[in-house]
């Protein structure tokens, strides 16, 4: 039991889960092992960039060189110069008698457009490839989050709003996503680049490569520096638009009080004050980057100041080629390129390393209640229930239930009654297995249930929930929630059954109106009498109506009395409610204090007891009769 | 802002420049003077402009943040402005995650835009004409084929981005739908639980992920090609460039120095062209933002107010609904038909009928959630809509069926309508609404925070809170939309007779499912299908046949263990 909500107070508590970078790196890289064909394509993909990359501005250097200087340069790789005589010899071939100023501008204009067309193909596919999979992870954590949170049992749920859990399958599945697929991979395949040009300008001329290889120093010392400054300020930025997040979101939930106390001016107030408060920190945050890119740029347009200023002098002295220097002041863009992003690289992995963290242990967090899709399937049943010895605790330490003992023959209506707190819901939570117990058996049909396919049993098993909840898709859609192969006829007898057959009928898209969030036009008994449909339409073996009718109202209730009594014959049902006529038929009457039983059978037998249920039924009739 | 670009790429262009005149008037000029000190003087005016673009860029960079931000604060200002002048109608439309969507992602989506996107386009083209001008002071020829290229790529580009145009809308929809179905199965897991559901939504959400992962894919593919595409045109020019300047040199119509200097102002513009491809992303995105940022701008307010509107109530304040008929605007049939009644000032009246028979519509009138469509409804003999929205609102006070409670302290809470109520006032609301003692039991009392995020409250509590928050504004009409359900009968009697206070003189509505709270009306409305279809006292009623005869009648099944479980609602959640 500690382990499970471990997720959400480990946060709290300590504003992280305790893994170490390299666990979170590893979890990351655990999804490479479904791509290795594609990376492995990337690999040969960047090397093809890389060389085109690089050689494209060599190719540059003898195209000007030739022109400059009228002389015949060789492009000084052999296959380019072994390839370059073949296709002179080809055009003239083909055109004999050309000058050979129109061959050299041919052939170097041929050269310098294969190669980038070499270029755009690399990089496309490299960019499209990284995409992908990116998407693909992406949708491969999501998917897995989705699954897994559905099997989690409602302990986990409880405590975490579906605020959080949204940002743990978005933003932080997103900033993996971003991670991958973004500029910084993207960038470490570019720093592979970089390596190569300076191997290319280490060839033309050591000297003056090293001029800007050396400018790469103040860039990193500069983006540490950087770093420090962005952190604090980026995480104040992170938090006010939390703040205002929440702040909107709470103020769209609540609008029928706003309108109604007329508050819209006071909350306008209040919206500007954090809205400007977002706005504050956001420049604070991006006024590092204002002067941290500006910099780099600076730093580049410098580092070609210089490589002019001591290049020109290797001209004079014969050193190197005009050519040459125009070739590394082109060089000296492509090694500035990546780097320059680089800034971006500690943003975007921490943002990758929290949303790693989240989704992490989002994903260890153990479900109590397995699916268990391997055991063995549980056939139809007849419903016999029984709870031995059963020990049930919702906080570790504080058992609600200490060997609580039911036994329920099979087509028995059982009616939970108790104050709140006695744990009459509890009991329910165990039946239909929302929670796990810690303690003791419980048997169906005399099976120990957990040892069989979760999904089996809960086929044969509906609730109707307290606090239900109704999909904002079509009534159709909620009503398959109860059998996703009902037929039209299924869910109209559903309906006719329910009383609302008819304004459903009336309805112009009639099954396929949508079920709106909120404010829609069903009413809240209305909205109540549809998942009771759906429970018609399940056809359970167990039944557990949970406050079923409350919203009902009584005209609607005396309507639908007959056929839920029609509904309980068959099954066994256990029901918590709060209406005497409800409960005065059933087989059994438990009521509940303090995680026991204290009276026990049938509405006339408790009511010759004069017990704890004569006390209750006797205000509440007394109460009633006064208005007649 | 544009000053300080302007300046950056002048400077910019004046580099390659430089390094020409190094080139021509050194490098190839053995006869220079002096050639170390032209390098030098050379080398500290190339410094010098980058300093001068260091700077200008700086300080562009930290006005466009704040432009910016100061933009985007804006947008959120109006957005947030529209939403608080909208009526329910409005929100029964949208959802949350919509509004929050358009009022975060599409303004966020507008900031890329604002940042770079702006600054770039002025700079990229700045550096296009600055160029185009010196080239075509050195070689007229070679300055209009470049002249031409430009607008030429620009031109490709608009076309395929036109053509993607929805592809990128797409995207965004079907990613939002993909959190539909998260935030609904997330909110709605018990449900899902309780029927066994939960590999049925698996499949679900992995079909319509799936779904959103082939638009995803389109949108990738042309992203990815955009940026290369472009640079592949860049080089291309780069190309043609190369070629005919190299004739030219050959020619001798330019210097070598020339030319050095014409490659370099192309590299130059290939540097920040090659953000021409995601910038057009960016105009987009910026498009399908804005589009959706202007159906909240520009959608309708449905209720229009006077400016001229009477301040208060004057005189008795007697409630009179005349052939009140109401249809939702995207109803088909009438959901109240042929309203007419009247309540003096002081009445108690109880609303009954069955689910769905219009109850809540009807109240929501009152205070103007919506109009009628045919009829009107006087207060004091005038038509609401003659008041000001603000004053109407005052006097008309709704306990919801709903008790929504915000995350702030429960004395925030209870003075939500009035902020500057004095603890005093706030705790006789309190008081009135029979929940003082419980606050006092709180370890923070009022300043307990409560809410989504603060301390739970059982349901009957909650629902004292907002009966508490709803009579501090002292409203002289006072209506109770099914919102006494969870507090227990003895607790209510007491409610009653402080509200029922003759000295107060306040009209009450009641909705209720529970026959004890008919005890404390003066006379019961019964509506059937959007009509009022039996009117009078509970004496008057009670034997004739009818649907109050069929309620006090059925009475046995009405009775509910409340007093032992006032607040079972929470039980759950425990």
């Amino acid at each position: 039991m500690s382990q499970i909500h471990a997720d959400a107070d480990k946060e709290s508590a300590k504003g992280s889960f305790g893994y170490s970078d390299w666990q979170l790196y590893k979890f990351m890289a655990s999804y490479g092992r479904y791509y290795k064909k594609e990376l492995f394509y990337l690999f040969l993909l960047m090397v093809g960039f890389t060389m085109a990359t690089s050689l494209a501005p060599l190719i540059l250097l003898t195209a000007i060189d030739r022109f400059s200087t009228s002389t015949r340069i060789s492009f000084g790789v052999d296959i380019v110069d072994d390839m370059s005589s073949f296709l002179e010899d080809l055009f003239l071939r083909i055109l004999p008698g050309i000058p050979q100023i129109w061959l050299d501008v041919i052939i170097a204009s041929i050269y310098f457009l294969a190669l980038n067309l070499a270029i755009y193909w690399t990089s496309r596919k490299q960019r499209y490839l990284l995409g992908e999979i990116s998407l693909k992870v992406t949708m491969q954590i999501r998917e897995e989050l989705f699954a897994h949170l559905m099997e989690l049992d409602m302990s986990y749920h409880d405590k975490n709003e579906v605020g959080r859990i949204m940002s743990r399958s978005t933003s932080d599945v997103q900033a993996i996503g971003n991670f991958i697929g973004g500029q910084v991979v993207q960038n470490l395949i570019n720093l592979v680049t970089v390596f190569v040009a300076f191997l290319f300008m280490y060839s033309i001329d050591p000297f003056l490569s090293f001029i800007s290889i050396g400018m790469i120093v103040p860039i990193i010392v500069l983006s540490t520096i950087a770093k420090e400054i962005v952190r604090p300020r980026r995480k104040e930025a992170r938090r006010t638009n939390a703040v205002l997040m929440a702040n909107l979101a709470e103020n769209i939930a609540g609008i029928k009080v706003t309108k109604g106390l007329t508050r819209e001016r006071v909350n306008m107030k209040i919206f500007e004050k954090l809205n400007d408060n977002r706005r504050l920190a956001q420049i604070r945050a991006v006024d590092v980057n204002t002067t941290f890119f500006p910099t780099m740029m600076f730093l580049s347009s410098l580092s070609i100041a210089v490589l002019v200023y001591f290049g020109a002098f290797q001209v004079l002295d014969g050193a190197i080629t005009i050519g040459a220097l125009f070739a590394f002041i082109n060089y000296n863009k492509i090694l500035f390129r990546p780097i320059v992003i680089l800034g971006n690289l500690y943003e975007q992995v921490q943002d990758a390393l929290t949303g790693a963290e989240r989704v992490l242990a989002l994903k260890e967090t153990r479900t109590k209640v397995p699916f268990n899709q391997d055991a063995p399937l549980l056939a139809r049943i007849d419903g016999h229930v029984k709870f031995e010895d059963i020990t049930f605790e919702y906080i570790p330490g504080i058992p609600v239930y200490k060997d609580f003992n039911l036994d329920v023959p099979m087509g028995q209506v059982v009616a939970l009654v108790g104050q709140t707190g006695a744990g009459k819901t509890t009991i329910i939570n165990i039946l239909s297995r929302m929670y796990e117990f810690q303690h003791g058996f419980l048997y169906i049909d005399g099976h120990d249930i957990t040892k069989y396919n979760l999904h089996s049993y809960r086929e044969q098993v509906a609730a109707v929930p307290q606090d239900f909840f109704l999909f904002s898709k079509s009534i159709r859609h909620n009503l398959k929630l109860g059998n996703p192969n009902a037929t039209e006829e299924q869910m109209w007898d559903a309906l006719d059954r329910v009383g609302l057959k008819e304004f459903v009928e009336r309805l112009p898209k009639q099954l396929d109106t949508p079920v709106q969030e909120r404010g829609g036009r069903l009413s809240i008994g209305q909205r109540q009498l549809i998942i009771f449909a759906a429970v018609f339409i399940a056809d359970p073996r167990i039944l557990i109506l949970d406050e079923a009718t409350s919203s009902i109202d009584v005209f609607t209730e005396i309507k639908i009395q007959r056929t839920l009594n029609s509904l309980l014959k068959g099954r066994t049902t256990f029901i918590i409610a709060h209406r005497l006529s409800t409960i005065r038929n059933a087989d059994q009457i438990c009521v509940i204090e303090e995680g026991h039983i204290v009276e026990k059978g049938t509405h006339s037998e408790l009511v010759e007891e004069r017990g704890r249920y004569y006390e209750l039924i006797k205000n509440q009739i007394e109460l009633a009769e006064s208005i007649q | 802002m544009v000053f300080l670009i302007i300046t950056g790429a002048v400077a910019q262009t004046y580099i390659p420049l430089q390094v020409r005149n190094i080139i021509d008037q050194v490098l190839n000029n053995l006869d220079a003077p002096n050639p170390a000190g032209f390098i030098l003087s050379s080398f500290l005016i190339m410094a010098g402009l980058s300093i001068i673009d260091w700077l200008t860029e700086i300080v562009a960079r930290v006005l466009n943040n704040r432009f910016n931000q100061g933009i985007q604060f804006e947008i959120r200002q109006d957005i947030y402005r529209k939403l608080q002048d909208q009526e329910l109608e409005f929100y029964s439309k949208e959802s949350i995650g919509q509004i929050m969507a358009r009022t975060f992602e599409e303004v966020n989506s507008l900031r890329e835009l604002l940042g770079w996107g702006l600054r770039i386009m002025i700079l990229v083209s700045v550096l296009y004409f600055s160029a185009s001008f010196v080239m075509l002071l050195t070689s007229p020829m070679l300055g209009v084929i470049y002249f031409l290229l430009v607008p030429v790529v620009i031109y490709t580009l608009s076309k395929i981005s036109k053509k993607n145009a929805m592809i990128f809308y797409n995207t965004r929809f079907k990613f939002g739908e993909v959190n539909e179905v998260m935030a609904e199965s997330y909110s709605g897991i018990k449900t899902v639980k309780s029927f066994g559901r939960e590999l049925d939504q698996i499949e679900a959400f992995n079909s319509i992920n799936n779904e959103y992962f082939h638009t995803a894919t389109k949108e990738l593919n042309v992203r990815s090609t955009l940026q290369p595409m472009m640079i592949l045109f860049i080089n291309i020019g780069v190309v043609i460039v190369l070629f005919i300047a190299g004739l030219a040199l050959n020619l001798k119509t330019i210097s070598s120095g020339d030319f050095i200097a014409f490659m370099l102002l192309t590299i130059n513009i290939t540097n920040r062209g090659r953000f021409l491809g995601d910038l057009s992303i960016s105009f987009q995105m910026g498009n399908a933002a804005a589009r959706r940022l202007n159906e909240v701008l520009k959608s309708g307010i449905y209720l229009s107010e006077k400016d001229d509107g009477l301040e208060e109530f004057e005189g008795k304040i007697n409630l009179e609904f005349h052939n009140v008929s109401f249809r939702y605007p995207d109803g088909h049939v009438n959901s109240l038909e042929n309203i007419s009644f009247v309540i003096p000032e002081g009445q108690k009246v109880a609303l009954l009928g069955a689910t769905g028979s219009g109850k809540t519509t009807l109240i929501n009138l009152i205070p103007r959630f919506y109009d009628p469509t045919e009829g009107c409804i006087c207060i004091s003999g005038v038509d609401i809509r003659d008041y000001k929205l603000v004053a109407l609102r005052r006097e008309v006070g709704i306990v919801h069926q709903d008790n929504f409670l915000f995350t702030m302290t429960i004395r925030e809470n209870i003075a939500f309508g009035n902020p500057d109520a004095t603890l005093e006032q706030v705790v006789n609301a309190a008081k009135t609404a029979q929940i003082h003692e419980f606050i006092e039991t709180l370890p923070d009392g009022y300043d307990t925070v409560v809410g989504e995020r603060g301390v739970t409250l059982s349901g009957g509590q909650r629902q004292r809170v907002a009966i508490a928050r709803a009579i501090l504004t002292d409203p002289k009409i006072l209506v109770f939309d099914d919102s006494v359900s969870a507090i227990d009968p003895e607790t209510e009697a007491k409610l009653q007779d402080t509200l029922g206070n003759a000295a107060v003189n306040r009209t009450i509505i009641v909705i209720s499912q529970r026959p004890s709270s008919l005890k404390y009306v003066d006379r019961i409305l019964v509506l059937d299908k959007g009509r009022i279809v039996q009117d009078g006292t509970h004496q008057e009623l009670k034997d004739i046949d009818g649907i109050y005869k069929d309620f006090t009648n059925a009475v046995e099944s009405q009775i509910k263990f409340i007093s032992w479980d006032q607040a079972s609602t929470e039980e759950g959640t425990a």
